[in-house]
């Protein structure tokens, strides 16, 4: 896995949380699948290369009618 | 191998942000490669426009755009967009008319006007648009995918901030002299260190702009290059163009994508995408990495710039960081990478930068690159890679 910071957001269609908050990405390789898969890091945890991590489902953004979900990187 | 063409002509209009309309970029730059080259518009038999995507219609459809702002004179005409690989694959057009018989002189032009800031794909709501959904499901920017690459070096062969910083100290000293560069000022490592924040571990001094610029070529037959002999003595030859995309399963993660290709029915073999780019080089030209005396890579991070010397055969995989420490790829070194200053002085006007690659090769290669020549310069390898798999790479000899 190797993951990095977004201290500054990025441009639309990011929907940027307000206030902005500085985020993680992960690359993650999946064992079995043999693939890798970028995602956000969950509630920006401090993740170190190697860590295990899983896929949990976590609030993409959210407007009057609906809230709107992805898959994020939390560690095991 | 492939029979060589010449290089008549070569034109740049300088990089900035000028904030004006895209297409004087490149008739400036297409008038510079047409008296680069001794020759009148009427001459070109063939124009190769690189579409920019960011600059409405005319952007799309550039060969007629210029053959339009140059005057329409009746020639044939190809538009071609690969994102950062645009200029190499309009120069491969070209080519394949020029080796083909379909015209003996074309002419290549690429330019760009670019908005402020991080790119940002095209309007509108597109979902099924990789480019987009990036974005929008992950807020990965491009300089989020050259931090991931940074990164890898980093875990891979212990690259620090450090080494990052030099190749930015190395490209701002080649670039310094360079009157068609952006950015002219030298810097230190400790003011790479001391700029933002970026995409970390890259900071705002690593990370190529988004700028304005324009450049051309004019290619022709070694026919016509000889009838025609306005060029001093023998005239620049590309000798080799690879377009390659990747081979499956590629096991790197691929800007703008967020997933790699599966290796778990087929799993991956050869070489990697970006090391495939200049092997098909390579082959095609009959040269080899120990024949080259100056490269310009796409250095779109200053950490970027250490994997393409891997790439390029300059070094073994984990030794870039000792090749730019030795002093090997500055100029005055083993193989100078980036005399021009590269992406780091220049910033990037997408479909003119493989073209502008080549103009300063060609500067190189005649001995004209005043303030950043490599001393007898005979061979020069320019390489690049556009975004959803477009390689770029062109070789060219004295």
């Amino acid at each position: 896995m190797v993951v990095h910071h977004q201290p500054i957001p990025a441009p639309p269609p990011y929907v940027s949380p307000e206030p902005f908050a500085p985020y993680g990405i992960a690359a993650v390789e999946l064992s079995d699948e043999k693939l890798v898969v970028l995602g956000q890091v969950a509630d920006d945890a401090e993740l170190r290369i190697g860590t295990e991590v899983e896929v949990v489902l976590d609030t993409l953004y959210e407007d009057d009618d609906h809230t709107y979900v992805v898959w994020k990187w939390a560690p095991v | 191998m492939t029979e060589p063409i010449a290089v008549l002509g070569v034109g740049m209009h300088p990089w900035g942000k000028w904030g004006r309309n895209f297409v004087e970029y490149g008739v400036a730059a297409a008038r510079d490669a047409l008296a680069d080259a001794g020759l009148s518009w009427s001459d070109i038999q063939f124009v190769s426009g690189a579409d920019t995507i960011r600059n409405g219609y005319p952007g799309f459809i550039a060969g007629a755009t210029f053959a339009q702002a140059l005057g329409w004179s009746g020639t044939r005409v190809a538009s071609c967009y690969a994102a950062c690989a645009a200029g190499a694959q309009a120069i491969n057009t070209a080519r394949a008319h020029i080796l083909a018989g379909m015209c003996d002189v074309a002419l290549v032009v690429g330019a760009d006007t670019t908005p402020k800031g991080f790119f940002a794909p095209v309007g509108g709501d597109r979902p099924d648009d990789p480019d987009w959904l990036r974005f929008r499901l992950l807020g990965a920017t491009n300089p989020t995918y050259f931090a991931l690459y940074a990164r890898r070096r980093m875990e891979l062969f212990g690259a620090t901030e450090e080494d990052f910083a030099q190749v930015k100290v190395k490209n701002s000293r080649h670039g310094a002299s360079n009157p068609n560069a952006r950015y002219r000022k030298e810097v230190s490592v400790g003011e790479v260190l001391a700029s933002p924040l970026v995409a970390d571990p890259l900071r705002l001094l690593e990370i190529c702009a988004t700028s304005d610029g324009g450049a051309a070529v004019v290619l022709s037959s070694m026919d016509f290059a000889r009838r025609h002999a306005a060029t001093a003595g023998e005239p620049v030859k590309v000798v080799a163009v690879s377009t390659v995309t990747p081979r499956y399963p590629n096991s790197v993660i691929e800007m703008p994508n967020f997933a790699t290709d599966s290796g778990a029915v087929t799993a991956s073999v050869g070489p990697t995408f970006r090391d495939s780019i200049a092997a098909a080089a390579y082959e095609e030209s009959g040269l080899g990495p120990e024949d080259l005396d100056v490269a310009e890579v796409y250095d779109l991070s200053s950490a970027l710039e250490l994997d393409w010397y891997e790439n390029i055969g300059l070094c073994k995989q984990g030794e870039a960081e000792r090749l730019l420490r030795d002093g090997d790829t500055a100029l005055g070194g083993r193989v100078p990478v980036n005399p021009s200053g590269g992406l780091s002085c220049f910033g990037e006007a997408i479909p003119a930068q493989a073209i502008a690659q080549v103009c300063e090769l060609v500067w190189q290669l005649r001995d004209q690159a005043s303030g950043r020549q490599v001393e007898g310069a005979q061979v020069g390898l320019t390489i690049n890679q556009g975004l959803f798999g477009h390689g770029s790479s062109v070789v060219v000899t004295r």
